[in-house]
């Protein structure tokens, strides 16, 4: 059962669209996750808001 | 665009990894990674991002109280992307601190630092130091960044190990693109195996070296077959940028909207057309 739930966990993940990007830029998600490690590390956000939409296939 | 081109530009990704926390999101919550927090952030910041539709938004340097600290275009080139990420941590000194981890970093671990950082200079005085065949390539593909290509080769001579082989026929090989020698260049990246970490990067390079020989039909096959034959990385996003970029006739800029025009499916506008494809 274990196996089961941290098998569909990672399978969701393989299907986020974030996964998908292969650009090689460590992306945070969600935003208040990547909020919070600016505050802590002291580092600057980088944000890209995109305004064409975005698909399950990471097409951005 | 940004993907197949600031983004996947290794100074570019380099340094925000290692200085900024990168974030993207769909202003349209609705979207496949569309974040109501991250929405309500931005939009507090840039009220002209609030609106049902809105022009192409730039990349944003925020702090993480919400201020816009700097910014670069969307369609901006991965120099000015770069320059930006460099200006806004040259303003902002504070978000430029070494952690305490990064304090304690020696030889090879502190160059590599100094590559993400964009010190050349001082990533090669530390691997002069160091001796081994890692260092050696290392100072190597410092050298090759420098373009001081005698001087890389020379280092990479002293790179014994064969885990590294791949990695140094491609870095020898940067020499003959700086220096338009097509022949030079399809000839030296021919032999890469599919196996290789390197190998999408030479099979970009490899059908370059084809369209600017004039081979550009050959060059559009060349790039397919290695889409078809690859998990997505940031060499593969160039080399379909490359490849839409041959198949648009109008030049420029176009919408890869077009049916087939993208090998990878991609949607939306491309921005400019890749640079590499400019004649040398």
């Amino acid at each position: 059962m274990k196996i089961a739930l941290l098998l569909l966990v990672l399978h969701a993940q393989d299907e986020s669209p974030v996964c998908k990007d292969k650009t090689g830029l460590a992306w945070t998600h969600p935003f208040t996750d990547a909020q919070k490690k600016a505050k802590e590390s002291g580092r600057l956000l980088m944000i890209k808001p995109i305004a064409f939409g975005t698909d399950d296939a990471g097409g951005w | 665009m940004l993907r197949a081109g600031p983004f996947s530009d290794e100074r570019i990704v380099r340094l925000a990894n290692r200085r900024f926390v990168p974030f993207f999101f769909d202003l349209d919550s609705g979207g496949a990674v569309g974040d109501k927090d991250a929405r309500a952030f931005v939009v507090k910041a840039r009220k002209n991002l609030g609106g049902g539709s809105v022009s192409t938004p730039p990349i944003l340097f925020m702090n993480a109280d919400g201020e816009v600290l700097g910014e670069a275009d969307n369609y901006a080139t991965a120099d000015q992307v770069y320059a930006a990420m460099k200006k806004v941590l040259e303003k902002h000194p504070d978000f430029a601190k070494e952690s305490d981890a990064e304090t304690k970093l020696t030889g090879l671990g502190r160059a590599e630092l100094l590559v993400d950082l964009g010190d050349l200079g001082g990533a090669r005085t530390v691997l002069e130091k160091e001796t081994g065949a890692k260092a050696a390539y290392a100072l190597g593909r410092v050298l090759r960044m420098q373009k001081e290509f005698d001087a890389a080769d020379k280092a990479f001579e002293k790179v014994d190990d064969k885990d590294l082989a791949d990695d140094v026929v491609v870095e020898k090989a940067y020499r003959h693109w700086a220096a338009g020698d097509f022949e030079k260049l399809r000839d030296a990246l021919k032999d890469v195996p599919k196996e290789s970490n390197r190998w999408t990067e030479a099979r970009y390079y490899g059908g370059l070296a084809l369209y600017h020989l004039g081979e550009k039909e050959k060059a559009c096959d060349f790039w397919k077959e290695t889409i078809k034959a690859s998990k997505q990385d940031a060499w593969v996003y160039r080399t379909d940028w490359a490849y839409c970029g041959v198949k648009d006739k109008a030049g420029g800029s176009f919408s890869s909207d077009k049916k087939g025009s993208s090998c990878l499916g991609r949607i939306g506008y491309m921005g400019a057309k890749n640079p590499d494809l400019k004649k040398k």
